[in-house]
């Protein structure tokens, strides 16, 4: 009797830290469990599937993945926009590496998560904070044998060798990289410095290129043991934005230097949301979703359509626009290079026009080799063509309303009181509007003639 | 005019195409037994299921079309869509004719029906990896129920099979009476149309514990529960343990 009261005590603290611990890890971005290929053994506990597994989904819509918390929220720094800031007047708790690595086993079993997804405060410094993590990595690797998904975030400033370590345990590692400049850092997380985030990711990111042992660049001597894995679903890094005055282009720019120095995966963006008040963070009504969409949206274009960052903003445009995605707004500064007729394009110059994403050109790719395509086909292959129309021919049939005019196609895509297909054909139109001028002017078509 | 009915498992499907295939006319429709009622003007035929007919299909497609063409067609099957059979009839009909190109004809009207089942059938498989939950009994082992859309249950058994290897387990098709039980990296299928289940605290304190983290995980300031819809239709709910009707 007395020994199931005590059980149920101690579930209970469980419970409540669980509460905090996952709560204070919430605004991690990442929940992603891909890229990692871990072969379940016989008699064991877990797998790993290349493709990444969601489990549910939360009220924000956020996929749940990965078991995301802190081992502490207990923290010696005090950066402006951080919940766990010292300064900050919330519950503390810390998971022991016993605690944490039963609940990641018992939430696992459940077929709860993927995995776990460790980060932490720091607390009293880098090394110990990094130490406890490992430690619950440890466990759940080599006592419980678990072969599950498990991403843990770096400590900056912690060693070397505890870095080299968490690799070997982990299947992805990150950095968080906090702020798009080295002086938004020092201005709002003055305790941490650029060069501190900067040198465990070049770490990793050699770590891993010992891989590739067929790149002449990348001579290193091998730190690992035939077999031994490390970091095998890669390295990622997130930065808040809105929290600090970088424009898009600074921001995407960065992004692409991360992609190509440190071999990133993925670089996650996080609309800054304000949890604490500080004098230094700027007064916004909410989290800057759109933004943080468009920047998304470009960061795609680097890593799957071909695009380098230039060619989506410069600095005489340095900011997304807000009513049309990044790819639509490079296409209507060159339509010299549109239609381009689906039968024929290329993979390369499909991915180019909007609308038509990586699915929507392979499938076009596939299906012109059995029958020349007509929109009719397109249509049933599932292609939207909303915004497709105006820059693709099917079988020599153009159906958008211009081929050189980027304003009418801009203002056909963003005012909703225009019909999305305009049957008329150019010419047409504009006889119709010249003869009728007066008979056309409320109607919002009276302003697309306005452009002839 | 034939109406081919056979006995609704894949066997019985297998042996009515072959024997529709091998007909000179085309077929009116293909139905499990218990479907719709053929016309007055239909002659029905009703098929008895046959090991070495199936076998020969099977290695006919295979052979003359593709590895992927029986993928695809075992998968329309397992989505048990209304107008699957006759759908497949034609998929194969054409596949037979031009062989291994057939999948390139995604936009015919032969061929598009076929891959959408496929696709169905894919989504709902991914789908349930993440949303199976499995509930510790009092005897120790690791009871799942699930009513999914098409008979996905042996496409997603194997992967728990890997993943579980040091646990028993059982999901269970409760719209079928379908369950797969799994036993230290071992699986089979069998027929299951009820169990009785029991639970001990611990295991609801972990439920608890899981509805406590699904809560808190939520942004509030970004809440959106469409897209949640668009990712986790509400018909998966049922069987979660995490509660989005109260979050």
């Amino acid at each position: 009797m007395l020994k199931s009261i005590q059980k149920g005590k101690r579930k209970m603290e469980l419970m409540e830290k669980l509460a905090i611990l996952g709560d204070a890890a919430k605004y991690d971005v990442s929940c992603s469990s891909s890229g990692s290929r871990r072969k379940g053994k016989r008699g064991e506990l877990g797998n790993a599937a290349p493709a990444g597994i969601c489990h549910s989904w939360a009220a924000d819509g956020r996929c749940i993945s990965l078991l995301k918390v802190l081992q502490t929220n207990a923290c010696v720094y005090n950066c402006a926009y951080c919940q766990n800031r010292r300064d900050h007047d919330l519950p503390r708790a810390s998971f022991t590496p016993e605690e944490l690595s039963d609940l990641t086993i018992a939430f696992y079993r459940r077929n709860f998560i993927e995995g776990l997804f460790l980060s932490s405060a720091v607390h009293p410094d880098p090394d110990t904070t990094m130490e406890r993590m490992i430690r619950t990595l440890d466990l759940l690797r080599n006592t419980h044998h678990f072969h599950g998904y498990i991403h843990i975030k770096i400590i900056p400033g912690a060693s070397p060798e505890l870095i080299h370590r968490a690799g070997l345990l982990a299947d992805r590692v990150s950095v968080n990289i906090e702020l798009p400049s080295a002086k938004s850092l020092h201005l709002l997380a003055p305790q941490k410095t650029s060069k501190g985030i900067l040198a465990p990711m070049t770490q990793i990111t050699e770590g891993i290129a010992e891989r590739h042992p067929a790149l002449p660049e990348r001579r290193v001597i091998p730190m690992r043991r035939p077999g031994e894995k490390y970091v095998p679903a890669g390295q990622t890094t997130q930065m808040i934005v809105g929290a600090s005055r970088e424009n898009d282009y600074q921001i995407l720019k960065l992004s692409e230097g991360l992609y190509r120095r440190f071999s990133m995966k993925r670089v996650y963006f996080s609309a800054y949301i304000p949890v604490v008040s500080d004098s230094r963070l700027p007064a916004v009504p909410g989290p800057p979703l759109l933004r943080e969409h468009r920047l998304y949206q470009g960061d795609w274009l680097l890593r799957f359509y071909g695009f380098s960052a230039d060619e989506i903003l410069d600095p005489q445009n340095p900011d997304f626009d807000t009513d049309l995605d990044p790819k639509c707004c490079w296409a209507l500064r060159h339509l010299d290079q549109f239609p381009v007729e689906v039968n024929r394009a290329p993979y390369e110059m499909l991915l180019r026009v909007p609308g038509i994403g990586v699915r929507s050109a392979r499938r076009i790719i596939t299906a012109r080799k059995a029958q020349r395509l007509t929109e009719e086909h397109l249509k049933k292959l599932g292609i939207v063509l909303k915004r497709a129309r105006h820059f693709i021919t099917c079988a020599g049939t153009y159906s958008g309303v211009s081929c050189d005019n980027d304003d009418l196609i801009r203002r056909v895509l963003t005012d909703p009181r225009l019909p999305s297909t305009v049957n008329l054909r150019m010419h047409e139109q504009l006889s119709l509007f010249q003869s009728h001028p007066t008979l056309f002017d409320p109607n919002p078509l009276s302003r697309v003639s306005g452009e002839f | 005019m034939a109406v081919y009915v056979y006995d609704g498992e894949w066997e019985g499907l297998m042996t009515a195409l072959y024997q529709a295939l091998s007909d000179d006319t085309p077929p009116t429709d293909i139905q499990p037994a218990g479907a719709v009622q053929p016309t007055f003007f239909d002659t029905v035929i009703h098929v008895n299921a046959d090991p070495d007919t199936v076998t020969r299909l099977a290695a006919g497609i295979r052979r003359r079309v593709s590895d992927m063409a029986f993928h695809n067609v075992l998968y329309a099957y397992l989505s048990e869509i209304e107008g699957a059979p006759m759908a497949i009839y034609r998929y194969l009909e054409l596949g037979f004719e031009i062989g291994r190109t057939v999948d390139r004809h995604m936009a015919d009207d032969r061929v598009l029906p076929v891959l959408r089942m496929v696709d169905k059938v894919g989504a709902e498989t991914h789908r349930l990896l993440g949303l199976v939950r499995f509930r510790q009994t009092t005897d120790g082992i690791y009871y799942s129920s699930i009513s999914p859309d098409g008979q996905v249950i042996g496409l997603i058994a194997p992967h728990f099979a890997e993943r579980m290897a040091d646990m028993d387990w059982i999901i269970h098709d409760v719209r079928r009476g379908l369950a797969a039980l799994g036993r230290r990296g071992e699986w089979q299928l069998t027929t299951l149309p009820y169990i009785e289940a029991e639970f001990d605290e611990d295991e609801l304190r972990y439920q608890e514990a899981w509805k406590t983290y699904y809560r808190q995980v939520a942004i509030a300031t970004r809440a959106n529960p469409r897209l949640r819809r668009n990712y986790m239709p509400v018909r998966y709910w049922k069987h979660l343990i995490e509660d989005p009707y109260r979050t």
